[in-house]
Parts: C-alpha cells; structure tokens; sequence
C-alpha cells in the first residue's frame, strides 16, 4: 500500500486549495483595481463634462441676466414705472417689451412696479397676459426690491410649467422704482448637457431639482427642506407640493479616492424594469452657479454592469479553479484507488501463488477465505464448494481440530503442527499447520497456513526404512562375524585339540617320533588360529562391534608381568630386559587385557626384531596439557631398526616391514595395527621411532582413567561353602555343558587329568538337570547350543536360588564378556580355551588342600572372623596381633601364606614388612594386605612389589571371598614352582 | 622320478617331501630362487614344484630362468601358490610354468598333475 501517495494526494489538494484562494484573491484584487480605475476614469469623464458644463450654465445665466437689465434700463420701462398709470406710456412699453422678447429669446418680458403690479409684459396681447397681474410674492421682487438681481425658478401661476425667471431692479437715480423680469424655459438650461448614461441635477438655491436629465428626479430636493422654507415654497407654489420629498441619494465611502453615493428614489411609480438602477452607485460631482444659488449634481453609474467583464472572468477563474481543484480531487482518489487496487492485486496474486495453503476459518466450522493452494491441497478445484464445506471432514481424525483452537487461545500461536488431512475424494496427505488469531470481516477468526510435507514424509518413511535396514544390516555384520567366528573357531578348535590329544598319546605310549610332526600341525594350527583371532579382533574393531571392559588395575605389576613373560624369550635372543618404572604410576583404568596385549607387542616385537642387545621397558604418570592424567610406556629396543619407508609402513596390516620379515620372525603381522587400534579406542596412541641399524623406540600412551562406556565388572568369584558329601578330600566335580561331543570329550580328558571329576550333559536342559542332582563345583558353559542356548542356561541357574550360588564359567567362541557379567557368570573363557586359564579358573573355585595361614591382626573380631573363613576350606591357621608377634610366629612356623592388617601397635604391618623383605627366606611368602585403611599413593609405594594383593575391609563378604581366592592362588603358583609329577 | 621342490616354509617343505617320499619320489629341496635355478640344472630333476614367493628370487623369475636355460627349459614346472589373485594363473603360464596348483595342497591332485606333465615329457 502506497501510503505516501496518499498523503501527496492530500498535499495536491491543499496546494490546490492554496492556489485557488490566492488565484481567487488575485482576481479579485485585479477586478478590483480594474474597477477602481474604471471608476476613477467614470469619474474624471464627468467631472470634466460638469466642469465644463457649469462654465456654460454660468456663461448662460450671465447671459440670461441682460434682458432684463435692458429692460430696466429701456426707456419705455423707465417712462412708465416713474409716471402715473399713463395708458400710452403702457402700450409703448408693451410693444417694446415684445419686440425685446423676441430679440431675447424670452419667453416673456414684463415690469412691476414698487407695489409688484406688472405695468407692462410682453405678452400683452395673450389671453394668459401678466399685465395687471401682481407678482410681488414673487422671491425675485423682493430681491429685486433689495435691489439685486433674482434669479427664480418655480411653476407658473396660469401655465403650471416651470419657468425661470431673471430678475433686475429698475432704479431710477438710485431710487427702486420697479422690477424689470425676463421668463425663460428652463429645460433649454439643460440642452448642452450631452453625456449619455449620466445623470445632471439641476436644483434652485432650496436644492430643489428643477431641472434634471432623469425627469424622475424633477421637484425631488438635495435635502429635507425646512419647514420654514417649506412653507415659502408651498406659499409660493412655486413647485408641484406632493414632490418635495428628498432625493436619496447617499453618499458612500469614496471608491478609489472618488466620492460615491447611492442614488435612491424614494418614487412611489413601481416600474418593474427600474429598481437596479435607482438604487445604483454613482460617481458624483457637484458644481455651483454662483449667480443663481443653484447647484449641479453629476451622477454616473459605476455599477458592476461596467465591470462585467472582470467578474465573468473572476467567476471563470474560480470555477476553472474549483474545477481543477475538484478533477484533482477526483484524479487523486482515483489514483489512491488504483494503487490500492494495484496493492491488492499483488497481495492477491502472491496469495494465490503461494505454494502454502491460507485459510481464514471461525472455531465453529465456518471457511472465511481460503487461497488457491488451499483448495488445490484438499483436491478441490471449485473453490466455490469451499465456503460450505464441513472443515471437520478434511481432518482425518476431527477431534485434532478443536484441541488447535485451544492452543491458539492459549498461546496466541499454533506452529508447526503435523495433521493428517483428508481430500475431497477421501484420499489422505500429511500437513505442516501454523495458526495465528485474526479478526476477519469483524468476525474473530484463526488464519492458518498449511503446508504439503507428503513428500517429506515419505522421504522420512524411507529413511527410517533405510536406517531400519542399515541397522539389520549391521546386526547381519555383527551376527556374520559372530558366525564366522564360531565357523572359523570350530574346525580349528577340533585340529588343535585333537591334536594336543595325539602329541600326548604319543608321549604316553613312547612314541617319540610322531611327537614332532604333531608339534608342526600344532605349531601350524595355533598359528592360525593367532591369525585368525586377529584378524577378527580387528574386522570386530573396525565393524565398531569391539567393546572395551574397563576396570582399575594396579599398572608396575602389570608391566612386571609382561616382562616376566617375555624373559625366557629373551634370553633365547640373547637379549636384556630393563625395567625402569617411576614409583608414582599408581592404578589406571583401562580394558587390561587389551593394555597387557599391547604392551607385549611391543615388547616381544622389540625382542624379535633384537639380538644379544637390550630392551627397555620404561613408565611414566604424566600430566598432559588437557588436564589428565597419563600413562606413558615406551619400550626401546637395540635391534635392526627401521628405514623411514618402514617405519611409514609400519602399523599397516600385514605390512611388516615386508613378508620376508614375517617369514623371518614370525607373528601374524596384525599385532601392532591390533595394539594400535585399542589403544586408540582407549583414547591413546602408539607411536615409533626407530633408526636403521641402532633400534626402534615403541611409545604407548594411555589416559590414566579411560571414559569409555561403562563396562560391567566381573561377578566376584562365587562364593564357596561347604557341599553336603563333598568334602575337601574328595575330588571335585566339574559339569560340562557343550553340544559339542569333540569339546566335551576334549576338555573333560583334560579335566580329569588335572585331578578333577568330569561329568558332561549334551544341552541346556541335561544340564540344568544335573546341576540339580550332582551339585557340581562349577559349571563350564557353552553359548551357542541348539535346544537352550547358554543365556538361557546361565539366567535360569542365577535364577534358581538352590543352583544360584553354582559357579558357572561360560565356554564360547563368542565375545560378550560383558554380557556374560551382567548375567551373573563367574568368568568367561573364549574358545579355543586356554587350558592353562581353564584350570586356574577352576582352581580358584576349589578348595586348597593343605596350608597354613599367618593371620596377622591386632583387631580380635576381624581375626575371628578371617579365621572362620579361611579355616572352612581347610587351612591351618596361625595368629599374631602385632607385627612383633608375627615376626616371633616366624620363627617358628613357615606358613603359605601371610594375611596382614597394616594399622598394629609396636611393630606396624609396613614394618613387618620390611623386615621380611631382608630375608630371602621369608620374603618368598606371599603377603595379603587386608586392612581398613584408605591408602595413599605413599603406602601404596611402600608396599609396591612386597604383596600379593591388597584388599580393603569394605564389604565382609566381599572381602572374603577375594582373601579366599588369593589363597587359592596363591596354593596353585606354589604347586606350580614345585616340580610335580605330570 | 625325481622331484625338486622349491620352497622356502620348513612346515611345507616336510610335509611335501615326507608325502611325495611314501607316494613313491625322490625329493630334492631348494630353499629360494637361487638354490632352485642351481638345483634345476645340477639335479635334472623330472618335474619341478616352485613354490611362487620365495625369498631372493621369486619362483616366476626363477621359471623363467629355468625355461630359458638350454639344459632346464624341458623340466615341466608346476607353479604352487596360495594366492588367491586374479591373474596369478595366467602370470604363472606366462612366465613358462607348465601348470598351477593352489596350496593347500590336495595331495590326490597334485599327483595327478605330477604324472600327467611327466608321462608327456616321457613321451
């Protein structure tokens, strides 16, 4: 909307307002001015005219005074006004007189004598003869008498005509002797008069108007007359009595500096046609005969008929201006209509254009407006039908509709709502709805917008299927590697164990020479199953399947260990190994198996690749510029070294170095892009230096803490009470549960040997069964079985609170230790299993036949309670209640194992400690530090590399049950040290 | 019938050579490419079993050696690969060999390849 437009079009009109009031004005003015001159022209025109006719009038009343100053000076006058009543002296006058009138051009000529009798006149032989007549009412006698001449006009008394009459005294030696008068017509004063249009007033000495150019204005006077003089004049009867009244004429403010009256007759004759001029404005001028006493008036009209003109086009100019004004008007509304119209149009249009549909509709039902997608959405293409279309019924589910309304009270706004809508023809689409409140043609209303997102939802249907398949694609992945697992694992698990059965047969029954061709297949087959668990080690990291099981474990010890492993090898190669640990390496927390495989890759690579040189294991805590807290191992070797294109290939699948080096050292080739990748998982790396020729360097760094998704902490090993029939004595029962016969048979056979009694079940059910009725020790469990499979099996004997406490070790190709924790299972082996892990498991779970245990505590009810435990699987116990005590027992006894308290009056367990660490004898014997006390990073070093274990009186249960396997552990590594029969 | 046997896997190379003794022939070993050109020339072996990667030369080279010598280039060669590659084969047969065998080895097959190639040099 073109709102300036509208405010110029108010402007246009204002402007032409303005114009036409001062255009009008300026007309005004110059008809104004026009008129002024034109009046002021009027004017001077009739003043010269009056001018020079008053010059005339009195040259003519001069003139008109000579007869009868002739006369009275005449002989034939002056004979008979001295003499007496002489007849010829009246005859000679008389005749005189008439010849004298004719000369005169007067109309009579007579004398009076003292008394006013005519004596003689000129008229003497007409019947209307003044002779004898007395006329000394007359005026002019009696100025005549006074000796002046008279100048008199008046109505004569036989004619009833106006006449004028000159009058002169006759003076004989200075003696008034008569009057001698002449008579004219005073209508010939006013015959020089020419001016046409112009009105001349001639009026006597009273200001009567005897004369006039207007006869209506004859006998009317200048002003009121006075009483007094009304009276002489009635008495007189000099004029006509009923005329007398004044004429109107009024003078006006003078026009221009000329003086203007009104000229008003107050006549009663009402003549139609006459009124505009009497009343009209008139210059006017007035002039005197001095001689007569008479006055003239000039009058001529200046009414608006002489500037006609300048008004027509004064009236034309406002009308053209008004008109002007008025199409301006009407034009500029026009326009505001047309750009309104405009604006609407291109609203309209972009309404209608919009690919969102636009309604306006009340809460009632009722469709106000709607656009043309609007329609176009609900598949209607007469809009018409629109306005009594039932809204409801476009609404798949019509309850959605009123809760809108609500919502749009409520929050004055709908947004972006998903409705499912109906078309005419009962198909359905998927709208975006907004709303927002509106008030339509007065009424309140909600417009809303809505907007076709079928398509998108369609495109969402189709990613949720994609992401649904990507998903099932994925799982296919993890089962496709579960399965090629267990594929793989299966035939070699059948080659190794039978295998290792043959190579012991063949020991058995003497036959040495078949020994070593099995050690080539056997050789050949764990080879491949290194191979083959790498390589699905890192299918399973890569397909993102590998999960991490993070616990807190003490880092020296398990460095130690490593090196441990690795030293018999060494000393094959000719080399050293170098420990060199900081003291403050503490605990981490990491997948520690995967930290111990790494750092064994490492450090048997740094072996392989060395010969009659050095390895260094070195470890540092450090704080790195994140803020946490690193581990840093690095383990330097004094082999070959590397080139840098070596080096660059180093940590590429089975690119090591090149295929001749795997021929040479062996390995998979896998280790280190294996390590790396777990480390990686970690949040830590493995990086190397090396230089060709003087050796290698390996850093493993890993975050003190590793945050990765919590993984679910071993069940604690169950705990072990007394069986009913199964004593110590007695050898213990291991269930087999396995739908492998090959397995069973395998791993029984090697059950047995190791001093267990085997019993086997075929499936799930077989199994559960015979838990219940053989109450076996423990329970090795295979996974993947046809009728139950182990999930089942192991929930169902958790679940069962006689066969809850039953240790149960799960067997499988699979890898969800996880899994296998949270449900309870004791420890989970993967198959192939590791005999020796088997039976340390196992061993953990039985009870130790002999031994003697230095408990070593000065708290009574915690030594009790130690001793019951321990002593309920067998062992012998021996007390001490302080460090010095113990150290006296020492003397004495040697036991397996010392369990010691740290918190002791006199010699406290650090002592203790310390003093067995000098002896070589007592320092052999593995020390339990179960104490209370929270220990700080100080004790911890004080007691690095002195114990076996330490464990904190937490939870009672708890606590035994970790004292009670240590023990066990403990028997089993002495049992190992000691050559025993095979 | 002498056999040379080209290989350089100690595991291979007793397995081979204790199951073609009982199967009836005589073994000679080499143990890289070099030794097998050497042994192919010195021994006259009836047929040969190159094992393709070998260390100091590789068993293609060393065939083509063994073809391109006068007194060698009638011995039948037997290519024995794991390779599992497109193109092995036919880069084998180019470079001379008589045939090709995938390890494992299927001892049956082999034999069969063994007798066929000899009996056509016999003949």
């Amino acid at each position: 909307m073109k709102v300036p437009e509208l405010k110029s079009s108010m402007r246009l009109i204002m402007g032409s307002l303005a114009i036409l009031l001062i255009a009008t004005l300026a007309v005004q003015q110059a008809i104004w001015w026009t008129r002024m001159s034109e009046i002021q022209a009027i004017y001077g025109q009739l003043r010269l005219k009056l001018d020079s006719f008053a010059d005339h009038l009195q040259s003519q009343v001069q003139w008109f005074e000579i007869p009868p100053t002739l006369a009275a000076q005449a002989q034939p006058v002056t004979e008979l006004v001295q003499g007496a009543n002489a007849t010829d002296l009246r005859d000679a006058a008389n005749v005189f007189l008439e010849r004298f009138s004719r000369t005169a051009r007067a109309s009579v000529i007579y004398v009076m004598d003292t008394d006013g009798l005519t004596r003689a006149s000129s008229n003497w032989k007409e019947p209307d003869s003044f002779v004898g007549k007395n006329f000394s009412f007359r005026p002019y006698f009696k100025t005549g008498a006074a000796g002046r001449t008279g100048h008199y006009v008046a109505l004569g008394t036989a004619s009833n005509a106006l006449g004028y009459y000159v009058a002169q005294p006759i003076t004989i030696n200075g003696t008034f002797k008569g009057v001698a008068v002449a008579k004219y017509t005073p209508n010939d004063l006013l015959s020089a008069w020419h001016a046409v249009g112009n009105i001349l007033a001639l009026a006597d000495d009273h200001g009567v108007i005897f004369g006039s150019t207007d006869t209506r204005l004859l006998f009317h006077t200048l002003s009121v007359l006075s009483p007094p003089t009304m009276q002489v004049v009635e008495q007189n009867k000099q004029y006509p009595p009923d005329k007398l009244v004044p004429v109107n004429i009024t003078e006006q403010a003078k026009l221009g500096g000329v003086p203007v009256a009104t000229l008003g007759l107050s006549d009663s004759t009402a003549d139609a046609g006459s009124d505009h001029a009497v009343s009209a404005l008139h210059v006017m001028e007035r002039h005197e005969i001095p001689n007569a006493g008479w006055h003239l008036i000039a009058l001529a009209s200046i009414d608006e008929n002489g500037s006609r003109p300048g008004g027509i086009i004064g009236l034309g100019v406002l009308g053209a201006s008004v008109a002007f004004f008025l199409l301006a008007y009407v034009e500029q509304r026009r326009r505001g209509r047309e750009i309104l119209a405009a604006n609407e149009a291109q609203l309209r249009t972009i309404l209608e254009g919009s690919p969102i549909g636009a309604a306006v509709s009340t809460e009632d039902g009722k469709l106000l407006f709607s656009n043309l997608e609007f329609a176009k959405q609900h598949g209607i293409s007469n809009r018409s039908t629109l306005k009594n279309a039932d809204l409801l019924s476009l609404f798949v589910d019509p309850s959605d509709r009123a809760p809108l309304f609500d919502q749009l009270r409520r929050d004055s706004k709908v947004d972006h709502v998903e409705i499912e809508r109906r078309r005419v023809d009962g198909s359905h689409w998927w709208s975006l709805l907004s709303m927002r409140p509106i008030v339509f043609e007065g009424r309140q209303a909600s417009l809303s917008w809505t907007y076709d997102i079928s398509a998108l939802k369609d495109v969402e249907k189709t990613l949720k299927a994609a992401r649904d398949q990507a998903e099932t694609a994925s799982q296919a992945k993890s089962s496709f590697l579960a399965n090629m697992s267990h594929e793989l694992r299966t035939p070699l698990n059948a080659i190794i164990g039978v295998t290792e059965m043959l190579q012991e047969d063949a020991r058995d029954l003497g036959r040495e020479e078949e020994v070593e061709p099995l050690d080539r297949v056997l050789r050949a087959g764990r080879h491949l199953l290194a191979l083959i668990n790498d390589i699905l080690d890192l299918s399973k990291i890569e397909a993102g399947k590998m999960e991490l099981h993070l616990e807190s474990f003490a880092v020296q010890p398990l460095i130690a260990d490593v090196v441990t492993t690795i030293e018999s090898l060494a000393a094959k190669n000719g080399n050293r190994v170098v420990l060199d640990c900081s003291s403050d390496l503490g605990s981490m927390k990491a997948d520690q198996i995967r930290v111990r495989q790494a750092l064994l890759n490492l450090v048997s690579n740094a072996n392989k690749f060395t010969e009659k040189g050095k390895v260094t294991v070195s470890a540092r805590r450090q704080r790195h510029d994140d803020g946490r807290e690193w581990i840093v191992m690095a383990v330097a070797d004094t082999g070959i070294g590397m080139t840098p294109e070596q080096l660059s290939k180093l940590f590429q699948e089975f690119a090591q170095a090149d295929s001749s080096t795997t021929r040479k050292y062996g390995g998979t080739g896998l280790g280190l892009a294996i390590s790396r990748r777990f480390c990686q998982m970690m949040g830590g790396d493995i990086t190397a230096e090396s230089e060709l020729g003087y050796g290698s360097t390996f850093t493993l760094e890993l975050p003190a803490v590793v945050g990765a998704a919590e993984a679910v902490a071993p069940a604690p090993i169950a705990a072990i009470h007394p069986r009913t029939g199964a004593g110590p004595a007695e050898r213990p029962l291991i269930l087999v549960i396995d739908d492998d016969q090959t397995v069973r048979d395998v791993v029984g056979r090697f059950l047995e040997r190791e001093g267990f009694r085997v019993a086997q079940a075929e499936g799930g059910r077989e199994g559960l069964r015979l838990i219940r009725e053989l109450h076996p020790l423990a329970v090795t469990l295979d996974v993947m079985m046809p009728d139950l499979d182990g999930w089942t099996v192991l929930a169902a004997i958790k679940g069962d609170p006689q066969l809850a406490e039953t240790p149960v070790i799960l067997m499988t190709i699979l890898d969800e230790k996880n899994r296998g924790y949270a449900l309870g299972a004791t420890d989970y082996l993967v198959k192939p299993v590791n005999r020796e892990k088997l039976v340390e498991v196992l061993r953990n779970l039985t009870v130790a036949e002999t031994g003697c245990v230095l408990i070593v505590d000065d708290d009574d009810v915690g030594r009790r309670q130690l001793r019951t435990a321990v002593e309920s699987l067998g062992w012998s116990i021996i007390e001490a209640d302080d460090g010095r005590m113990a150290l006296q027992q020492l003397d004495r006894n040697r036991p397996d194992v010392i369990i010691l308290d740290l918190m002791m009056p006199n010699v406290d367990g650090f002592e203790f400690l310390e003093t067995i660490r000098h002896d070589p004898e007592r320092r052999q014997i593995p020390v339990v530090i179960v104490t209370g006390r929270d220990l700080t990073a100080e004790d911890r070093n004080r007691l690095n590399g002195g114990v076996e274990r330490i464990i904190q009186k937490t939870n009672r249960d708890d606590m035994l049950r970790e004292v009670r396997s240590v023990l066990a552990s403990c028997v089993e590594r002495s049992r190992n040290e000691q050559p025993v029969g095979a | 019938m002498k056999v040379l046997y080209v290989e350089d896997n100690d595991d291979n190379i007793f397995m081979l050579r204790n199951r073609l003794r009982r199967a009836g022939y005589e073994v000679v070993v080499a143990m890289d490419g070099v030794q097998g050109v050497a042994a192919a020339a010195a021994e006259k072996p009836d047929v040969i079993l190159m094992d393709l990667s070998l260390p100091q030369l590789d068993g293609w080279e060393a065939t083509r050696r063994i073809k391109a010598a006068p007194e060698t280039k009638h011995i039948p060669v037997i290519a024995l690969t794991s390779h599992a590659m497109m193109g092995d084969r036919e880069k084998a047969l180019a470079a001379g060999c008589d045939d090709f065998d995938t390890k494992p080895v299927e001892l049956p097959r082999l034999l069969k390849k063994i007798r066929s190639l000899t009996e056509r040099a016999a003949t």
